[in-house]
């Protein structure tokens, strides 16, 4: 007898469907799995086996066959653990081969026959064909904010039988707990709906306890007033300075200063984190741009993304919507660097192995930091002891073409016991995030979602200069302090310091639009901006 | 002994030679032996400088007495008394594996003067010292050291705006005044002493009048000035001298290959190594004697605490070389050991007329416009009311963005809107997230 069950099994982030069948005959006991199975997926009998007996079902002492379908997709992961114990069921006629028609089964089992966690399910319930879907029970919350309708949460294997014999009721559907209310609400909210502004402040509460308050870095106006702009204008960020300058601390409340993730970002950001095996924080979407810190010895396929035939996505897509920060990054492998070039260039990396391809979203915000050379005192005139030479060598790890993506080159001087120990708090990340939330909405005014994504032929209509800010742009490219290049990239920061400043006027939200949707970029603006780029001079690698 | 055949043949072009190269050698030919006796004494000097176990102590010991090609011999075969100096066999080994012919033709066609100490053509101003380079190798004219006072202006290579901006001015100033800069070619202080003797020296000899203080100051000899400000001509602009640790061919750093080039062409570029020597790291302190030897002053413009200049400084210590140092910030790093140099004793320098005094020459015509006279203090009063606390808190040496915004408690953007006008009014002037008045 021949049984077929519909599942789906993940690569990289996105789900595939996969029809299970199992083809049961006479012959010499057996069981063999077909159809590009990983080893995860081989191992499978053995978990099913026991799973079946210790669920009161038998083992059939015949020669059982199952395929996965299409048999060109690779099988990753144990998640089709349930459809092949069901499909080995309904093959040896323990079950209706109707009950299992129109229905979809994700799960891994335990050799209790409990039903358990798989990742990705959010991917993988998408994927999958069917009108029901039966997922882990853990798994429920992930599952069905993707589909909210007919998705089941099983605990047992035996419990799910029931079910499908029809002496148990298929379980309520809690479709509408606390995550996937919001979610709902969050669809059509459009910026100034309360219920966005609670989230705003819930987001903030654990971005303080986990990434800490922006009151807490003393001294470093300068850096403080980066890590804003860098926020508000979604512009990768630099920090050169000396050792204990406080880079490590500003970078980390860079990420609370982000406003929480809209719904398509959440999915998103869900769906990676899911893959690569992390769990949300209470199933689930993730609401809450990801922080993501790598060391410097990782490898350039654990940035990026790869490994195995599972494709497991790599930091830079782990740090999708989120701050990617990383420490030291003149320590980092040359090629390792390199290998965010492509990705920061297109939002997106392709990871092609001999054994597959698998896209990996990574619109990621990338804040780095260095010190200005080996000694780490370079960044005062005349301070350094480096021989140039070693200076050279240092900088030539950041290749031009990467060094160019940040647009905020920040040089940052060590703190001054005095700042250290002044009793007064800087502003506090609330009064910040306020700030860098109003200057978005501005930028969203303009068809961007922040201001770092304006194209160079936008920049005259939506960033006009004033004459004296004009006037320093062209006195500073004439100096030698700027290149072609820069001039937008400088353009684009003044828009969105021009954006805070018009932020900082304050008045409701309504008349910061009418003020700041097309404002003029004033010459203080381009100043700031060129301030804020003056750790290229640091580096010596031109304007 | 028979003299010496004057050079023939392909190893040494007669036609193609140098001036001093073409020099007719000297001193005695070879007694008997394998090496071919066409090449003029010059071409064993040099093979003899290239010898990678020989050093210039070494080296001054092998020629001390003898003539290039008899040490070259001694060398070769091993005799007792270059055993004597020569600790290893690495050496002589070397030695043979060298091609006379070659290295000669080598420099001959890089266009490489070659100067044998005791004999002429080499530089007067360093023939008595007691550490003097056996073989001196020059790109240039050599004798430009000869007939002028000579002024070392040395210091970092990690120099802030102030050290490159008074190094600059002090070369150009001492060069418009007849005093040869001698300086090592290094990044910084040395590079902008060079640009600026380089500029007041093209801007005399180009036909243009030289820098107009310059002009105006009459220099005479001082009464109880040294020998050779008895002997100094009328002003007229010194050409520039560099002193360099490697082959004077093989620009290093890079970044001064095309200040290098002109150097050479205005005055002389001077080494003790030979064309195709590595780079190494003791050849630099060995070259800072001979800018040491060669100078009637040093001047130390920026220098750390114990940095590579002290290397210069002890030598001219003690050679009694007059060392003098510019003050600087008692808060930069840059100046720490500048003034630690005044402290100890060093005459200050604060222009060219401080440098002329210890050189004991005068200026007839004190001339104290030639330096920028500080910005009147009082010029930021009228200014509007944001800029005007914003030039309050820019102190005179380098102040951090950080610091500004801190004492204005003013936001980051009016701050920088400020010191961007002021910059280009010429009234701050900022780099790399720093500002500094002038």
């Amino acid at each position: 007898m021949i049984a077929a069950v519909h599942s789906a099994t993940l690569t990289g982030t996105t789900g595939r469907p996969v029809v299970v069948e199992v083809h049961d005959s006479g012959g010499l006991p057996g069981f063999t799995i077909v159809g590009l199975p990983d080893t995860a997926v081989r191992e499978s009998r053995d978990r099913v086996r026991a799973a079946l007996l210790s669920s009161t079902f038998g083992w059939p002492q015949r020669r059982m066959t199952v395929n996965l379908a299409p048999t060109a997709v690779r099988k990753a992961g144990a998640g089709l653990d349930l459809p092949i114990a069901l499909g080995v069921l309904a093959a040896v006629g323990d079950l209706a081969a109707k009950a299992l028609e129109g229905v979809a089964f994700i799960g891994e089992l335990g050799l209790d026959g409990s039903v358990r966690h798989v990742p990705g399910t959010i991917a993988l319930a998408e994927a999958v064909r069917g009108q029901r879907l039966v997922v882990p029970e853990c798994d429920l919350a992930e599952a069905a904010a993707v589909r909210p309708n007919r998705t089941f949460g099983v605990r047992s294997l035996h419990t799910l039988v029931e079910i499908l014999r029809g002496s148990h009721p298929w379980p309520h559907a809690p479709v509408t707990n606390g995550a996937l209310g919001r979610s709902s609400e969050r669809a059509d909210r459009d910026g100034n709906g309360s219920p966005a502004a609670a989230e705003q402040r819930a987001w903030l509460e654990r971005a303080v306890a986990c990434y800490g308050d922006l009151e807490e870095v003393k001294g470093q106006r300068v850096g403080r007033r980066a890590v804003e702009v860098a926020a508000a204008g979604g512009h990768h960020l630099l920090l050169v300075g000396p050792p204990g300058s406080g880079k490590t601390m500003l970078a980390r409340r860079l990420v609370g200063l982000l406003p929480p993730l809209a719904r398509p970002e959440a999915l998103e950001v869900t769906r990676i984190h899911s893959s690569a095996g992390l769990s949300a924080r209470e199933g689930g979407l993730v609401w809450d741009p990801p922080f993501r810190a790598p060391h410097h010895g990782a490898s350039a396929v654990s940035l990026v993304g790869g490994g195995t035939a599972s494709m497991r996505p790599g930091e830079i897509s782990l740090a999708s919507h989120g701050v990617l920060f990383l420490d030291e990054m003149g320590e980092f492998p040359v090629a390792v660097l390199d290998a965010l070039r492509q990705p920061l260039e297109e939002g997106v990396v392709r990871v092609s192995r001999a054994k597959g391809t698998a896209d990996f979203p990574a619109r990621f915000l990338l804040a780095g930091a260095m010190n200005p050379c080996p000694c780490g005192e370079g960044g005062a005139p005349g301070s350094c002891r480096c021989s140039p030479a070693a200076r050279a060598r240092y900088v030539r790890r950041l290749s031009g073409p990467l060094l160019d993506r940040f647009d905020l080159v920040v040089p940052l001087r060590r703190t001054t016991p005095d700042e250290l120990l002044s009793p007064a708090p800087g502003e506090p990340t609330s009064a910040v995030a306020a700030r860098v939330g109003a200057a978005r909405r501005l930028a969203r005014t303009r068809g961007v979602r922040c201001n770092s994504e304006l194209r160079a032929s936008m920049l005259s209509a939506v960033a006009p200069l004033d004459s004296g800010a004009a006037e320093l742009l062209e006195r500073s490219v004439r100096a030698g302090r700027l290149s072609g290049r820069g001039v937008d990239r400088v353009r684009r920061v003044a828009r969105t310091i021009a954006d805070l400043d018009v932020a900082r006027a304050g008045g409701g939200e309504g008349a910061v639009a009418v003020r700041g949707g097309a404002s003029v970029v004033k010459q203080e603006h381009v100043a700031e901006a060129l301030a804020l780029r003056a750790g290229r001079e640091v580096l010596d690698v031109g304007g | 002994m028979t003299p010496s055949a004057a050079p023939t043949g392909a190893a040494a072009p007669t036609g193609a030679a140098p001036p001093s190269g073409a020099a007719p050698p000297t001193g005695a030919a070879p007694p008997t032996g394998a090496a071919p006796s066409d090449l003029p004494e010059k071409a064993y000097a040099v093979a003899l400088a290239s010898v990678p176990g020989v050093g210039p102590k070494t080296l001054r010991r092998l020629l001390d007495g003898t003539v290039p090609h008899a040490a070259w011999e001694e060398l070769v075969t091993g005799s007792a008394r270059v055993r004597a100096s020569l600790t290893t066999e690495s050496a002589r080994n070397d030695a043979r594996k060298i091609d006379v012919a070659h290295v000669w033709a080598t420099h001959v066609q890089a266009g490489v003067g070659v100067c044998i100490l005791g004999e002429p053509g080499y530089p007067a101003a360093l023939r008595a010292d007691p550490e003097a380079p056996a073989v001196l190798f020059s790109l240039g004219s050599p004798r430009v050291v000869d007939g002028a006072p000579r002024v070392a202006i040395v210091g970092t290579r990690s120099a802030t705006r102030y050290g490159l901006g008074v190094a600059a001015q002090l070369g150009a100033d001492l060069a418009a005044a007849g005093v040869v800069v001698v300086s090592g070619l290094a990044l910084g202080i040395d590079g902008a002493a060079h640009e600026g003797a380089l500029a007041a020296w093209r801007a005399a000899s180009g036909g243009k009048e030289p820098a107009a203080h310059a002009a105006a100051a009459s220099i005479t000899a001082g009464p109880s000035g040294p020998e050779v400000a008895a002997s100094f001509p009328t002003p007229r602009a010194a050409p520039p001298v560099a002193v360099v640790a490697g082959g004077v061919t093989a620009p290093y750093p890079r970044q001064h290959s095309g200040l290098w080039r002109r150097v050479a062409e205005a005055g002389a570029v001077l080494s003790e190594a030979p064309i195709g020597v590595a780079d190494v790291a003791w050849r630099f302190p060995a070259r800072n004697r001979i800018i040491a030897a060669l100078s009637d002053v040093v001047v130390v413009v920026e220098s750390h605490s114990r940095g590579g200049s002290f290397h210069t400084v002890e030598a001219a210590t003690a050679r009694s070389v007059p060392v003098g140092a510019v003050p600087g910030s008692i808060r930069s790093p840059a100046s720490a050991g500048t003034n630690a140099l005044l402290a100890d004793g060093c005459f200050m320098v604060r222009d060219l007329s401080d440098v002329l005094v210890a050189l004991g020459l005068r200026l007839a015509a004190a001339d104290p416009g030639s330096w920028p006279a500080p910005p009147s203090a009082q010029a930021a009063d009228d200014l509007p009311s944001p800029t005007r606390e914003v030039v309050g808190a820019v102190a005179w040496d380098r102040t951090s963005l950080e610091e500004i915004l801190e004492q204005t408690g003013l936001p980051m953007d009016t701050v920088c809107g400020a010191l961007e006008r002021l910059q280009a009014r010429g009234v701050v002037r900022g780099e790399a997230g720093w500002w500094e008045r002038g």
